[in-house]
């Protein structure tokens, strides 16, 4: 319903690149925010194994070119002046994810016990997205502006229609509009009309 | 739901000039993402749905 345009469009408005988290039932921290390229790991250890040289071989791997960044720690890292965060239907993670989510949102830096603290240069602009299937974490809604995305009224969705789509005529464009407002009114539709948005800002510049 | 923007334009590909009960019940697909939402927008329903307006009493 528009909410990636939404955040596309704040994002080129800001002039800050646009990052974004599809969450989803089962996503972990590692998919999140970061792991190491284990692979590449192991390959640099065998090479090192069979050169024979003594070197302090964890110190090397544990380096941040081994690191996969996912798009929480994009976020933090991002060279001013910064970016937008989208973090999309946050209600489909389950609730473990929610309160790191909740820690991330609080403090704006990770700590990766290899590497150290790393603290956002700039607060991104973060955009939670919700479908409203369960209702969030207390602690998490608190910290958050709210804006509801709710269907358009008829009149507005046959000119969205027409403005979007040039070819359509105007019985058909008519009728789609009708249509869907019936629709939403119709025994069919299981869910709340209404997306929640949940938008959070950062007012002040640093994250600490 | 996604916007009627987007059913507008397969409509369209599919060379529609209005809508009737087939080509709604055959879009369903585009209009809603639950299979369960899909199946039940039958032939039936659509044709219910496209009837036009009852007129106001006393208007």
């Amino acid at each position: 319903m528009g909410k990636t345009e939404l955040a596309k469009a704040l994002a080129k408005a800001l002039q800050r690149e646009l990052l974004r988290l599809q969450c989803y039932d089962g996503l972990e921290q590692r998919e999140a925010l970061y792991e190491w390229n284990y692979a590449a790991q192991l390959l640099h250890m065998r090479a090192v194994e069979a050169s024979g040289a003594a070197r302090d071989v964890e110190a090397e791997v544990y380096q941040p070119h081994y690191l996969i960044r996912r798009p929480l720690l994009q976020a933090l890292q991002a060279p001013a002046p910064g970016a937008v965060l989208l973090i999309d239907e946050v209600d489909r993670a389950d609730e473990p994810f929610e309160a790191f989510l909740l820690e991330y949102l609080g403090e704006y830096q990770v700590s990766i016990p290899e590497l150290g603290t790393i603290r956002a240069e700039v607060a991104p602009v973060t955009i939670l997205t919700s479908n409203r299937t369960r209702e969030l974490n207390d602690a998490v809604k608190r910290r958050c502006l709210y804006h509801w995305l709710d269907y358009p009224e008829r009149e507005r969705e046959l000119a969205i229609v027409r403005a979007q789509v040039p070819g359509v005529g105007e019985k058909l464009s008519a009728q789609v509009a009708d249509f869907a407002a019936r629709l939403r009114d119709a025994p069919l539709r299981q869910r709340l009309p209404a997306r929640a948005r949940h938008c959070r800002e950062r007012r002040s510049g640093r994250a600490r | 739901m996604p916007r009627a923007s987007e059913w507008a334009r397969a409509l369209i590909a599919l060379d529609t000039i209005e809508l009737d009960p087939e080509v709604v019940s055959d879009t369903a697909g585009i209009l809603f993402k639950q299979r369960d939402d899909v199946a039940a927008l039958t032939r039936e329903l659509a044709s219910e749905l496209l009837k036009p307006e009852p007129e106001q009493a006393g208007a």
